[in-house]
């Protein structure tokens, strides 16, 4: 039963995807004006019988944002791009 | 913060001295009226136990993943020391909080026990604990929790001791601590090291 809990995330875990997301969102937050945090979701939910949902921003993309500083982040208006679209998928080829 | 650890060894070393005078240990019960297990362990081998408690603060880094986090290490430990090479017993409690480099903020509540052993100044041993460890989200304010179990040996050194006579356990000391947390129900590679750096009282 523990196990189960486990597997499904009750019991919570420290996921790498969950923690760079997070990051990411902070590092959004310290650049851009008002960045709307509460569009973005950094959770992962363990789907016991359905798909996991994952982290809006994956790793790669959370990486890649957290390596830019801030000048960067806005002369590619990645402020408004995330902040309309959390799900983007590639900012940083 | 000087001033009050000034304060505190001067206090301490006072003790010391007016105790040394009229011949007695800062434990001046123990000295004098052994418990039947104090006396029991004297007959066998010589040592005495004593309780003992110790306090310490300092900074503390921890890694997790590809991130460090920087904060403030908190520790209280309750115990029982020996004059003898037995080795010396605590029960501990230890807090941190801090940031990630990006701002989260972390906290991390550990309980463990502590066995060290001394040589002169210097003290080594490990602890094993287990605890809360908490990241406050960027996203929503909520929290990402693991419950953790982790080793941490540790080495310090007396800079002062109180009163440097066999049953006397009082210093100011330095400690260093560096250790691995694992979260439960995790994979290795969400092992969480720690270091920590600290300046301590012990009674």
């Amino acid at each position: 039963m523990i196990g189960a809990a486990g597997a499904c995330g009750a019991l919570g875990f420290v996921r790498e995807d969950e923690i760079e997301c997070e990051e990411a969102v902070a590092h959004l937050e310290h650049c851009c004006v008002e960045f709307p945090s509460a569009k973005v979701s950094c959770d992962f939910i363990a789907g016991c019988t359905e798909p996991d949902i994952h982290p809006d921003l994956s790793i790669e993309v959370a990486e890649c944002v957290q390596a830019m500083d801030c000048d960067a982040l806005r002369a590619r208006d990645l402020c408004a791009r995330i902040a309309d679209d959390p799900r983007i998928a590639r900012i940083c080829e | 913060m000087r001033v009050a650890g000034a304060i505190l060894v001067l206090g301490m070393s006072s003790i010391c001295t007016r105790a040394q005078a009229q011949g007695e240990g800062p434990f001046p019960n123990i000295d004098r009226v052994p418990s039947s297990r104090v006396a029991r362990e004297e007959e066998s081998s010589g040592d005495v136990r004593y309780f003992t408690a110790k306090i310490s603060a300092g900074g503390a880094v921890r890694h997790i993943y590809d991130n460090f986090i920087m904060g403030a290490d908190f520790t209280v430990a309750l115990g029982s020391n020996t004059n003898g090479h037995a080795g010396h017993y605590y029960a501990l409690v230890n807090a941190s909080a801090g940031r990630t480099l990006r701002g989260l903020f972390v906290w991390q509540i550990r309980l463990g026990h502590l066995h060290e052993w001394s040589i002169d100044r210097v003290r080594a041993g490990f602890a094993p604990e287990f605890g809360w460890f908490v990241i406050e989200r960027a996203t929503n304010g909520k929290d990402m929790i693991a419950l953790v179990i982790g080793l941490a040996p540790h080495i310090s050194v007396d800079i002062v001791q109180f009163c440097a006579n066999a049953s006397s356990p009082g210093a100011l000391y330095a400690a260093l601590r560096a250790g691995v947390d694992v979260p439960f129900f995790a994979t290795p590679d969400t092992a969480m090291g720690n270091g920590t750096l600290a300046l301590g009282v012990r009674f």
